[in-house]
């Protein structure tokens, strides 16, 4: 069974992939991409539902669906089913808008590039989710940076053109940074004396953590955190995720923001779980409060005053992933519990924003936020669809995310981190303020009514689904839910 | 001459054509400084190869000649013919001078970051891999100071050639998995940043990378 789901998982994609891109008919494409995210879903509720054995691995011990596995590919199947959905009506209005534009940038869109893309970065996360070995996990995560890159360049404007080139060059180098982290893993599993072709072997480096030299390991783990840290949008290398988020169509803002940064972090926390045996869990730790603070400082602080309604929610995912790694930081069941919770309900969260903003950006051809008011009044559904994943975002009852949150504060108590947590507090309060300030300027008021934003028939399912979703998550799965506190016991208490 | 010699050797081409592609400026001469590097890098796997009789490593020896030797510094001096010379702009930040220090200094720095490895092997091979991290440091010297698009592109290779070499003198080459994924990601990364390239001369007549600063926080 272990097999069949991993097999599925990663054929699937590859092969919606290469249909979407020789099939003419764009209903096809669509059809097709949307039933694959669909099926992924389904693997992983099916996975969840303990019909597979999470600690075996499967193809040679280079894939393995365990919990932590399981539950990210939750997410990126229900992201990429909202984004995919999305992203019908994202492309027709682009289209629309190229064919009536008097000055067309560069040729019109192509849709099937835009889908073969879409599920080539589908294919890349869930290889990146599910690998076993270290090596195929990099390769991975470097090719969701190239699938994504066109996707953030889509719109072919000088703006996304800069995005791109920004995004490609910082991407590229924090996971070269990476590479060289792997090799040296890889240079202390050798000479401890571990195969060749199993010195990757996430499982393997678990089990055989003894024969691990100390200073290597600190050297190799040290860039491993540092490199897929950038992926995942914390600081040093955070700077890309603003300009790729405002650039790149809506859809695609969804699955960067919602999954992607979650997909680099759930690699961060494999890496923290091998280091934690071979070096103690101070070493990763507190390299993950600092690098945590430290994001959620900087995002926080340029939430204050800003102007870019994208930029704004971009900004929000560089203090949310700043606040997952403070969560790990701690490294409490509850907390790393806790911190799933929070990428599954930020996932979808952050999805229903972008998509809302999408509808916004195309309505008013601006993304600064001075320019839109009245959107409650004026074009209800969008305004709505906004303030509900403000709710989310902000963690208000019965959204996860308020008890995600509170769990992950809570765990500190028994920590060394208790510093951390009222620095974490602080910088949420300024966020959330922020980020209120922002919406509600947008979503309340008069506004010109002349400005009502043409919804598409897509838009309101959408965002409904997002909606019960988040509310069904917020009651049902609680940080201290079975399924979730077997997961973070399975990466805490790995040894 | 020994197998270690000429080891020794390919890892000595390997920093000092780093050592120079940073020092120039003209993309030309970049290129076939990255195709000597990129020779150098594959005799390593070559040498290493011939001695431990591996398959493997053959494979890789190939893969890293035909990639990182051929086609992607074919690309740069193709890159070179095909985007106009924009000699009223400076290409550096820095002067060559500055550059000849900072890659200096680079490998000290590496020669002292790796000493925790050799103490875990001793082996000549492994002393030589700061030569690696040496390049890494000097291809993040590039793509700092170089302002050209292109300059950027090259230091983005110097670096992936840096770690490919640390991965082959101190542990005999990473899996053949891995070289095969990273060689198949470089070539596509790299293909995709010349297409961003060629886009930037349409839209913005120049490949300065300055000029890409609308976007920010302001």
């Amino acid at each position: 069974m272990n097999q069949l789901l991993v097999s599925t998982a990663l054929l699937l994609p590859i092969v919606a992939s290469l249909i979407s891109f020789s099939v003419k008919r764009a209903k096809v494409s669509e059809a097709i991409s949307i039933a694959t995210s669909l099926v992924l879903l389904a693997i992983s509720i099916l996975a969840m539902t303990s019909v597979v054995d999470p600690s075996r691995v499967v193809i040679d011990g280079l894939f393995r669906l365990d919990r932590l596995a399981q539950i990210m590919l939750l997410v990126i199947g229900s992201v990429s089913t909202l984004a995919g959905w999305a992203s019908i009506s994202f492309l027709d209005s682009l289209i629309l808008n190229h064919e009536f534009s008097r000055n067309p940038q560069g040729p019109p869109p192509n849709r099937r590039t835009y889908w073969a893309l879409f599920n080539i970065f589908s294919f890349a996360m869930v290889l990146a989710v599910l690998s076993n070995n270290l090596g195929i996990t990099w390769v991975a995560i470097e090719t969701t940076t190239i699938a994504t890159t066109f996707l953030v360049g889509f719109k072919r404007t000088p703006l996304s053109l800069e995005a791109a080139w920004k995004y490609a060059m910082i991407c590229s180098f924090g996971i070269a940074i990476a590479l060289l982290g792997v090799s040296i893993v890889y240079f202390a599993a050798v000479h401890g004396g571990l195969s060749g072709s199993q010195a990757l072997q996430i499982n393997v480096l678990t089990t055989h953590f003894r024969l691990l030299d100390h200073s290597a390991m600190r050297l190799g783990v040290g860039l491993m955190i540092l490199g897929f840290g950038a992926k995942a949008g914390l600081v040093p290398f955070h700077s890309w995720l603003p300009d790729a988020h405002s650039q790149a169509p809506a859809p695609i803002s969804a699955l960067m923001s919602g999954v992607l940064i979650s997909v680099a972090f759930s690699v961060i926390l494999r890496v923290v779980s091998i280091s934690n045996l071979v070096l103690g869990s101070s070493y990763a730790h507190t390299y993950l409060a600092v690098m945590g603070l430290a994001s959620m400082a900087v995002a926080s602080l340029l939430l204050i005053n800003q102007r870019d309604y994208k930029r704004m929610l971009a900004q929000s995912s560089i203090e949310q992933i700043g606040f997952v790694a403070v969560a790990a930081s701690f490294g409490t069941e509850l907390a790393i519990a806790a911190l799933l919770l929070h990428v599954v309900v930020h996932g979808l969260g952050k999805s229903l924003a972008f998509i809302s903003v999408g509808r916004v950006e195309s309505g008013f051809h601006s993304t600064e936020i001075s320019k839109v008011k009245g959107l409650l009044k004026n074009s209800p559904s969008v305004g709505f669809g906004l303030i509900v994943a403000l709710c989310i975002l902000i963690g208000l009852p019965p959204f996860g995310l308020f008890w995600s949150e509170t769990a992950i504060i809570t765990s500190a108590s028994g920590t060394h981190f208790v510093l951390v947590s009222a620095g974490a507090i602080a910088f949420i309060l300024i966020s959330s303020v922020a980020l209120a300030r922002s919406v509600l300027k947008m979503t309340l008021g008069l506004g010109d009514s002349g400005s009502a934003i043409a919804v598409s028939r897509g838009f309101l399912p959408i965002a409904g689904t997002a909606f019960l979703a988040s509310v069904l998550l917020g009651i049902l799965a609680s940080p201290t839910n079975g399924l979730l506190i077997r997961a973070a016991h399975s990466i805490v208490g790995i040894g | 001459m020994t197998n270690s010699s000429l080891i020794d050797l390919a890892s000595a081409a390997l920093l000092l054509s780093g050592v120079f592609i940073a020092s120039y400026n003209d993309l030309a001469k970049q290129g076939s400084l990255l195709r000597l590097q990129g020779i150098a890098l594959s005799t390593l796997p070559f040498l290493m190869a011939f001695e431990h009789n591996s398959l493997d490593l053959w494979i890789a020896g190939f893969l890293v000649l035909g990639v990182r030797g051929i086609v992607l510094p074919g690309l740069v001096k193709s890159a070179a013919k095909r985007i106009p010379a924009e000699k009223e702009r400076s290409h550096s930040r820095i002067s060559t001078t500055t550059s000849l220090l900072i890659s200096g200094a680079s490998t000290i720095v590496a020669y002292l970051g790796t000493i925790p490895l050799s103490h875990l092997d001793s082996s000549s091979t492994t002393k030589a891999s700061s030569i690696g991290l040496a390049l890494v440091l000097i291809g993040v010297q590039i793509l700092i100071f170089k302002r050209m698009a292109v300059g950027q592109i090259v230091g983005f290779l110097v670096l992936d050639n840096g770690i490919a070499a640390f991965g082959f003198l101190a542990t005999l080459g990473v899996p053949l998995l891995l070289e095969l994924g990273g060689s198949l990601d470089l070539l596509f990364a790299i293909l995709i940043m010349g297409a961003l390239t060629s886009r930037m001369i349409v839209k913005f007549g120049t490949t300065d990378v300055d000029e890409l600063s609308e976007l920010g926080d302001r």
